[in-house]
């Protein structure tokens, strides 16, 4: 045996993780450092060389691109959008929660059930956007026609949901739901059987109804289903942009724009960069914090 | 303690429910197989005059939509199939073997899987651009996806092999085996059941991505169904049967691997949560 066993261990692991490792730091890790570097100059796409803003004019700030982040409006748009998103988006977990409970049911029609809701989850998002662009269509869709058959839509109406400068987020938001409540769906229902029957039926046995039952038992008992449904939701509402992209492109005029779809648009539209390279970091900053707290509870699970 | 029986108003309840949540694809179904005409005519959900199984063949054939899918699976299928090999054996390193920067690796895998994908967009474009001149390429998509990939991967496999009896490892380190004969004798028949929730996973993301088909692929014959679908909506804009057959189409891959593979797929989900 050459070297001793920890000496193998060492020189296994390494060999192991070699090519994983070096692919991941070619395109991700690496890939950070330099995207916080070009945040700081003003790349346009092709030069070989990218001097940061302070070095290529000295009267210009090295930070200007975050200067000027701060000065543009469509840029607070996209934040605040992306905090609806944070908020409402979040809803999809309840309904996953309500659904879950509802179909916890032990029989082959209710799996039959289960797997159609299930189904969204695994449509691309640009399925999800064309269909639900159809649904919400604002002349022929399938809500509008609904709408006008029960007199809520006046004749000469029209349900233009995604074509409104307050509501298209609000649409989108709600196609965004429909596949991540099939997920939280599947995650509840997961925990849900997980539960330990003996306290639950310890609790039946106590007369304790059924309500208090699920707000005072179940629900303490699904955290941790809870905790991966959270952060899950909070960085999809965070880095959500293909439904933005196919649905409403971030109009009408950016009021639907988010991070995400902002950041592409200025690098690769108008092939601004460096400006698109620092949207990118305040994105990734904001997710920082919820990554450090997945990444703590994780090391927690090992035992530090 | 789950009810193993309910009621008829339950069922009814059930059943409203579903045709709510599903009514979006049953919208797209119907207007699939409608005839231009009847569209035109403002017949939009009425019960179709016949059933126009011809917008299929037209979206499918007559647009290369059949290009797209064999770009998606080009792309799709090498991925899965490296980043399965990269994975297990990476995850077999973390789970079983104590090494210093164990815990590191670890870590770094698990954040970079939380990434939002603007912090990568811009230099994996200019890598693939200017250093390994992949760009336009479906190897490059392809390459992203299988390094991307990785960090759920590798998280997930650790977290499954280190379930396994380490007994079983002990008694062929003491026989004398390299880890190498280890992991491809003793543990690699025991990975099963992972390998095939991790596959349905990933072939599920890698075959749905937009956002890197779209920054990674120029050529249109070389895209893939999401960013080629796209595409096509420009071309078939206000044939709306037309859009939503291409839709119906890009679903069946993924819903029929659903379909047949729900256990795994759904083990997969629950697994790769983390404990």
């Amino acid at each position: 045996m050459a070297g001793s066993s920890a000496q193998r261990d060492k020189r296994a692991a390494w060999l192991f993780l070699a090519p994983s490792l070096f692919l991941y730091a070619l395109y991700v890790l690496f890939p950070i450092l330099f995207t916080i570097y070009l945040s700081f100059t003003n790349w346009d796409g092709v030069s070989l060389s990218a001097p940061p803003l302070c070095v290529a004019d000295p009267t210009v700030s090295c930070a200007q691109n975050y200067i000027d982040l701060w000065n543009d409006d469509v840029f607070w748009v996209a934040l605040k959008n992306n905090a609806l998103w944070l908020v409402f988006f979040s809803l999809s977990a309840f309904v996953g929660l309500g659904l879950a409970l509802f179909f916890h049911v032990k029989s082959r029609v209710a799996s039959f059930y289960k797997s159609l809701f299930f189904m969204p989850m695994v449509f691309s998002l640009v399925v999800v956007g064309t269909v639900w662009g159809w649904f919400l269509q604002p002349e022929f869709g399938l809500v509008e026609f609904l709408l006008k058959k029960a007199h809520v839509l006046g004749p000469d109406d029209q349900f233009g949901l995604l074509a409104d400068f307050q509501w298209a987020t609000a649409g989108l938001i709600v196609a965004a739901a429909w596949p991540h409540a099939a997920y939280c769906m599947v995650l509840y229902l997961a925990g849900l059987s997980n539960l330990q029957k003996n306290v639950l039926e310890a609790a039946l046995i106590d007369g304790v109804s059924k309500w208090q039952m699920i707000r005072h038992i179940v629900v303490p008992m699904l955290r941790p289903a809870t905790v991966i449904v959270v952060i899950v939701t909070m960085i999809g509402a965070l880095r959500t942009f293909d439904l933005v992209a196919i649905m409403t492109a971030g109009g009408p005029a950016n009021s639907s724009n988010v991070l995400a779809l902002y950041m592409y648009q200025q690098t690769f539209e108008s092939n601004r960069y460096g400006y698109g390279a620092a949207i990118a970091v305040v994105l990734f900053a904001v997710s920082l914090v919820l990554i450090i707290a997945y990444l703590r509870k994780t090391r927690e699970g090992e035992g530090g | 303690m789950e009810a193993k029986s309910r009621g008829p108003l339950y069922w009814i309840l059930a059943t409203l429910l579903l045709l709510a949540w599903i009514s979006p694809i049953l919208a797209s179904l119907l207007t699939s197989v409608k005839t231009l005409d009847e569209l035109n005519q403002g017949r939009y959900w009425t019960w179709p005059e016949r059933l126009a199984w011809e917008n299929y063949t037209t979206a499918f054939i007559q647009s290369g939509f059949s290009r797209y899918f064999v770009n998606s699976l080009v792309v799709t299928l090498p991925a899965v199939a490296g980043i399965l090999a990269l994975s297990s054996l990476g995850g077999y390193a973390l789970a079983k073997l104590r090494f210093r920067g164990s815990t590191a690796v670890l870590l770094t895998f698990v954040g970079g899987m939380l990434l939002p994908f603007q912090i990568l967009l811009i230099p994996v474009f200019y890598l693939s651009n200017n250093v390994l001149h992949t760009y336009d390429t479906r190897l490059g998509l392809m390459l992203f996806h299988t390094a991307f990939q990785l960090g759920f991967a590798t998280f997930f496999m650790r977290n499954f092999i280190r379930a396994l009896p380490d007994g079983i490892i002990e008694a062929a380190r003491i026989d004398g085996c390299s880890e190498l004969r280890i992991y491809r004798t003793v543990v690699l028949p025991l990975l099963r059941p992972a390998l095939a929730a991790l596959a349905t996973l990933l072939f599920t993301w890698i075959w749905n991505d937009f956002l890197w088909a779209l920054i990674l692929l120029q050529t249109d014959t070389l895209k893939p169904i999401t960013s080629g679908l796209q595409n096509l909506k420009g071309q078939w804009i206000a044939s709306y049967h037309l859009q939503s057959a291409g839709a119906m189409i890009a679903a069946i891959p993924p819903v029929l691997l659903f379909a047949l593979l729900q256990k795994h797929f759904i083990r997969g989900l629950t697994m790769g949560s983390g404990k």
